[in-house]
């Protein structure tokens, strides 16, 4: 400022400077007292959680199709790679392009798991379906073959796997796994901290708990509360343990994740999460490879991500692989299938990328 | 007379019985809530009588609690940079060690408590305990809110004042299949101050 400068200008300076500083912090106050002007304290950040490096994601979506059943919630692969899809009242069977071929009538109990028997089960084909403390069974042409009901009232079947002639059930109720002979009569019971197996014990804060059976004999079990994967013989020994808490992309998110698992034809391990939906590619000694999908290739938008309302919460995609190493995932939102296969190498990953979003943008 | 005495008395019976129905209170239905953080800001009262409430039988007490940790924690410890709450409203307290994981309790401090939210849209992405609702020793009970005018998925409501709360559908269910045990007392005194849906 010129030191010659009159009085009068300086003082007029000065009331300007004043004036605009009350309008600054004015505008700020009302601002801050409008509704959606909050201060970001008040907001919710999943950003980091939400965007995931496009290098990291090695899968591509190749294909989706109609669940062709309504509210679907559960899913698994049969014999030649069928999908069955367990919803209001009844199981689709699709074919492994998608195609609808039948569907078996459940009552109105909504379903919480599903498994099809192999070509060596006794009864192959047969399909097992979990009905909150009962599993319901289907012969491999469809028809009724009867009802196991006698788990008790606390139970809540919330996963079924077969391998060979044993059924594994996981049993969420009463924090344990299981072991069913063709019969349905309980052979082993695993998991069980008092059973003096090295077993902790299972922690489920929420009706996820998911497992996987091998013809390996062994039985991988999510311990959801403990946000990892319990390895079992089928008589019930600890044998592994993998997965940790966190929550950045090698970890699992929360307080109990992750929500479903499943098994690529190679022994790799597929993950899917809750809170923030992703489904993620574990080896088989449960070190972390790669992302098939995050929250924005699920189509779950950041805003989604803890919008508390009813009908919006819990978007959860229950997942299983087929032959063919496709993963595929079960979008409830959607009613849909969404079948996402392995790109050759990470600049496909990226290249199909840019491309769907060009297409995107037509 | 005698006929316009009892049918003076009939009408001001009936008018004063139209008059108590009509006393209803604000609230606000958890299964419709967002937690978009109007409710700390548009109240008329300095803190805002809007405030988080914690359903107990649907919480994990986990040892990672998405409602009480910021998504991007440093460590699972109290420090303030690690709390989700700006106000630090969520109290912590350990309860058990299990199956070698630990297990908390979390209560919210409604004093501290200013209903912005923010931990119902963190617990929502897990079990979705942690609610809010409208306050009836606080709530002034203006005619027209101006929290339910900003609320942008409509989720104010009127409720008769005797049975002035809301719970989450399914935190009701849980807590009416617990009521009918008698020994539950506070599952039924609950119950009885809810409006039920």
């Amino acid at each position: 400022m010129p030191t010659n400068a009159s009085p009068a200008i300086v003082k007029l300076l000065i009331a300007l400077a004043i004036a605009l500083a009350i309008g600054v912090g004015a505008f700020a106050l009302i601002r801050q007292n409008q509704p959606g002007g909050q201060t970001e304290a008040y907001k919710l950040d999943m950003g980091e959680q939400f965007r995931i490096e496009p290098q990291l994601i090695h899968y591509q979506q190749a294909e989706e199709f109609a669940a062709n059943v309504t509210d679907p919630r559960v899913m698994t692969i049969g014999p030649d790679d069928r999908i069955y899809i367990a919803g209001y009242r009844a199981v689709q069977i699709l074919d492994a392009r998608g195609q609808p071929e039948k569907q078996l009538p459940l009552p109105g109990k909504a379903p919480t798991c599903i498994a099809v028997a192999g070509p060596d089960h006794k009864r192959p084909g047969g399909v097992y379906v979990g009905l909150q403390n009962k599993i319901r069974l289907f012969t491999a042409d469809g028809q009724e073959a009867g009802e196991w009901a006698d788990f008790g009232p606390k139970a809540l079947f919330t996963s079924l796997a077969i391998a060979g002639d044993s059924i594994f059930a996981a049993d969420a109720g009463n924090r344990i796994v299981l072991q069913l002979d063709p019969a349905g009569a309980v052979q082993h019971r695993i998991g069980d901290s008092r059973g003096g197996k090295n077993a902790p014990g299972f922690i489920i804060p929420s009706p996820y708990f998911d497992l996987v059976a091998g013809a390996d004999g062994l039985v991988h079990v999510v311990n959801p509360g403990a946000r990892r994967v319990e390895t079992f013989a089928s008589t019930g020994e600890l044998e592994t343990v993998w997965g940790r808490a966190g929550s950045n992309l090698e970890a699992f998110f929360g307080c109990c994740n992750p929500a479903h698992l499943a098994r690529l034809p190679d022994g790799r391990f597929v993950t899917s999460e809750k809170g923030v939906p992703r489904v993620k590619i574990y080896n088989s000694e449960g070190k972390f490879e790669s992302v098939v999908a995050g929250p924005e290739q699920l189509g779950v938008p950041l805003g989604a991500l803890g919008d508390a309302r009813e009908d919006t919460e819990h978007t959860v995609f229950d997942i299983a692989t087929d032959s063919k190493g496709r993963v595929m995932a079960l979008d409830p939102d959607r009613g849909s299938v969404r079948v996402f296969v392995e790109a050759k190498n990470d600049k496909k990953a990226s290249d199909a990328g840019a491309e769907k979003e060009v297409n995107s943008s037509q | 007379m005698a006929g316009a005495l009892v049918f003076g008395s009939l009408a001001g019976f009936l008018g004063g019985r139209k008059g108590k129905a009509d006393e209803n209170r604000w609230q606000l239905d958890p299964d419709k809530c967002m937690g978009c953080s109007n409710c700390a800001t548009a109240c008329v009262l300095d803190e805002s009588a809007v405030k988080c409430l914690q359903c107990f039988d649907m919480c994990g007490y986990c040892d990672i609690c998405t409602g009480y940790f910021d998504p991007n924690y440093n460590a699972l410890t109290t420090a303030a940079e690690n709390q989700m709450c700006p106000t630090g409203a969520i109290i912590r307290n350990f309860v058990e060690e299990k199956a070698g994981q630990r297990f908390y309790e979390y209560t919210i401090d409604e004093k501290t408590c200013i209903g912005c939210g923010k931990c119902v849209k963190g617990c929502a992405l897990m079990n979705g305990s942690l609610y809010l609702q409208v306050m009836h020793d606080r709530c002034v009970n203006c005619n027209e809110c101006a929290i339910a005018q900003s609320c942008p998925t409509q989720a104010f409501l009127r409720l008769p004042s005797e049975k002035p709360y809301l719970l989450k559908k399914l935190a009701q269910t849980l807590i009416v299949n617990k009521a009918r045990d008698p020994k539950q007392t506070e599952a039924r005194a609950l119950i009885n101050k809810v409006t039920r849906r």
